[in-house]
């Protein structure tokens, strides 16, 4: 599990270090920088993906200067500062961290290089520690090459990084909108397009909006059956009388649900995605990502909450916490969540500690991230606000309030 | 006559617990299966715990006090709404007698003892949603329904959560009153928040042990559930199943 990533001069995050969770909440004002730590953490999963040994494109290790370094840098940042990033990722009492910088040396925009470092550590000792970039000047990321190419590493601590490069390489970012979920005009559904033998990722496939859903949905009832039925199940938690998703001939996806029709010639209702309602769906898209085979070891959502009732806020999380079970048998996801919503920060009440305020200081233009945990103990310790500080088996002070004041708390301005 | 039954609690998995024993009760020598239908938009987790902030264990908590007075009123709020949307999930034009709705709250306040229950300040709480569930009988009768045709409505406050029905429904040896509600949590799964179980882990860790041999437990260490058990009881001898 990822335990901590830290952005150095990304975008509003002048040095930005995050403690990660099963599930993490991020909330704040608009423009305070909250969606900045998830497209940094994309960035830099996609940045790592794109230096795959085993790729067939090898200059997608490339730095590019203006697509992942000048576009998305600091903008107040010093000349000699780099845009940097750094994880913590645990698993099996041994500990990986892992760095990676972009700073420029020429004055010229069009050089920008990098350097890598990976630290292998178990609970009483340093294992490994491989670097690229530090000695020689490189714009190629190039660490993961040395790894799987230096014979002087045993064939466990290779596996080690592969698998921490792996998941780190699999972090995606989603804003689903209604508009995009329902797109089912897009010429036919059936999964033809992907090709007979060619296995779908769904996550990448998705598209950040929810573009592809109509599609995947079908593609995982054709392929993936587990994946379909756990969807199924979830989809009638919300909707009892969702029945399933089928494609008509010409190929275009349609809804069943079962109304108690007693005609004997049609017994399901069919709808075209258009007909359906905007919650509906962005609970169904939800359900579809919990109910992954694969999972991806990251998954971030912004706005979780668009078009979903607050009444029903509460069975969605429920969804996400259990994906991000660390029992699950296929495979936890972590999740990093924005919202606007009180009732999506009620749902943390037992665990403050997961959740980040984010506030834009208007001087520096940079982002001030606080932990809520401790910002509440500073308040429930000089007794402004009511609650309790607890000391949990680690010895970490966790602040306990009843989650109609989190509300109340939100509603006065104090938080979000 | 269906035998249905309503759930109302602080969250999915207090539903599924309650919806678990439900059936083990219901079943309960008959093999008829209930209707388990969660009120999920409904809860009175917030009214409860503003209840627990205005008064102590010597103080406000009585029914006629200002606190309980506000707890009573809220219920009562909820609770006809709760009406309208089990009727309406329930998928008929009219409930009867034989639909139970269980309101249940998590009252996150841990006993010394299994006794502590019947002292003044802990009796109070049913006592209120007792009250308030008195009320909407009594506007539901005077809005002219039937008394055959009011779904009868079982307060079930947990002390100090859901989990103390696992807790006695897994061990026979003692009471697990005495803990917190995080506490107990963790000693029950190992984890301080039911949602962090899997689907399987919370089958297996929970509601696997809610079956016809942990009745005599749950009934003879939660005094609170005796109610509602006895309830259902009478309810699954009654009732046809509904599948």
């Amino acid at each position: 599990m990822f335990r901590q990533i830290t952005l150095k001069n990304y975008r509003t995050h002048r040095e930005t270090s995050l403690a990660l969770h099963p599930l993490t909440l991020l909330v704040g004002n608009n423009n305070s920088g909250k969606s900045n730590i998830l497209q940094g953490i994309r960035h830099l999963s996609h940045l790592v993906w794109r230096s795959d040994p085993h790729r067939d494109r090898p200059d997608l290790a490339k730095i590019r200067a203006g697509a992942d370094y000048f576009y998305h840098r600091y903008r107040l940042a010093k000349d000699d500062e780099p845009m940097a990033w750094s994880v913590i990722w645990q698993e099996n009492n041994l500990t990986v961290s892992y760095e990676l910088e972009l700073f420029q040396t020429e004055p010229s925009k069009a050089f920008v290089r990098c350097r890598e470092r990976v630290r292998v550590q178990s609970s009483n000792a340093d294992i490994l520690e491989l670097s690229s970039g530090f000695n020689e000047e490189a714009n190629q990321l190039t660490l993961r090459t040395h790894i799987e190419h230096n014979n002087e590493l045993s064939q466990e601590l290779r596996k080690i990084c592969r698998e921490f490069f792996r998941k780190l390489g699999t972090a995606f970012v989603y804003h689903f909108q209604p508009s995009y979920l329902n797109n089912s005009n897009d010429s036919d559904s059936r999964i033809r397009p992907y090709g007979q033998d060619e296995r779908v990722a769904i996550p990448s496939a998705l598209g950040y909006e929810g573009g592809n859903f109509q599609r995947l949905i079908f593609y995982a009832k054709e392929r993936e059956e587990r994946v379909f039925s756990r969807f199924v199940a979830l989809v009638r938690r919300f909707n009892e009388e969702f029945h399933g998703v089928r494609l008509n001939l010409r190929g275009f996806p349609i809804w069943e649900f079962d109304l108690g029709s007693t005609r004997t010639d049609r017994l399901l209702e069919e709808f075209a995605p258009d007909l359906l309602s905007d919650g509906f769906l962005k609970a169904a898209v939800i359900a579809l990502i919990v109910s992954l085979e694969r999972s991806p070891s990251i998954i971030m959502v912004e706005e979780i909450e668009n078009g979903i009732n607050p009444g029903n806020i509460r069975e969605i999380m429920n969804w996400l916490w259990q994906a991000a079970s660390t029992q699950r048998p296929q495979g936890m996801s972590q999740f990093i969540l924005t919202s606007h919503s009180p009732s999506v920060l009620r749902e943390f009440y037992r665990h403050l500690e997961n959740v980040y305020t984010l506030r834009l200081d208007k001087s520096t233009h940079q982002s001030d991230v606080r932990n809520l945990n401790r910002s509440l103990e500073t308040l429930v310790g000089i007794g402004s606000i009511e609650g309790s500080v607890t000391k949990d088996e680690q010895g970490n002070r966790r602040v306990e309030i009843p989650p109609y004041q989190l509300t109340e708390l939100w509603y006065s301005g104090t938080i979000g | 006559m269906a035998c249905r039954i309503g759930i109302i609690g602080d969250g999915p998995t207090d539903s599924k617990v309650i919806g678990r024993l439900a059936e083990c009760i219901v079943s309960y020598g008959h093999r008829k299966t209930p209707q388990i239908i969660e009120l999920r938009r409904q809860n009175i987790r917030d009214a409860v715990d503003r209840y627990w902030r205005d008064t102590s264990k010597s103080n406000n908590y009585q029914i006629r006090g200002e606190a309980g007075k506000r707890l009573q009123g809220q219920v009562f709020a909820m609770l006809q709404t709760a009406v309208e949307e089990f009727r309406t999930l329930a998928k008929c034009d009219n409930l009867s007698w034989n639909d139970l709705v269980v309101l249940s709250t998590d009252a996150e306040r841990h006993f010394g003892s299994t006794d502590t229950y019947f002292e003044d300040w802990a009796f109070h709480l049913p006592k209120i949603l007792m009250a308030a569930i008195e009320q909407l009988y009594h506007q539901l009768i005077q809005r002219g329904y039937e008394w055959n045709y009011i779904p009868t409505i079982v307060p079930l406050p947990l002390y100090p959560s859901t989990d103390i029905i696992i807790a006695a429904a897994k061990n026979s040896s003692r009471s697990f009153h005495n803990l917190p509600a995080r506490e107990l949590k963790k000693l029950l799964y190992n984890v301080s928040d039911l949602n962090l179980l899997s689907p399987e882990e919370f089958d297996r860790q929970a509601l696997d042990h809610l079956t016809e041999d942990s009745l005599g437990r749950i009934f003879r260490y939660i005094p609170e559930v005796r109610f509602c058990l006895h309830m259902m009881l009478w309810r699954g001898s009654n009732a046809d199943s509904v599948q």
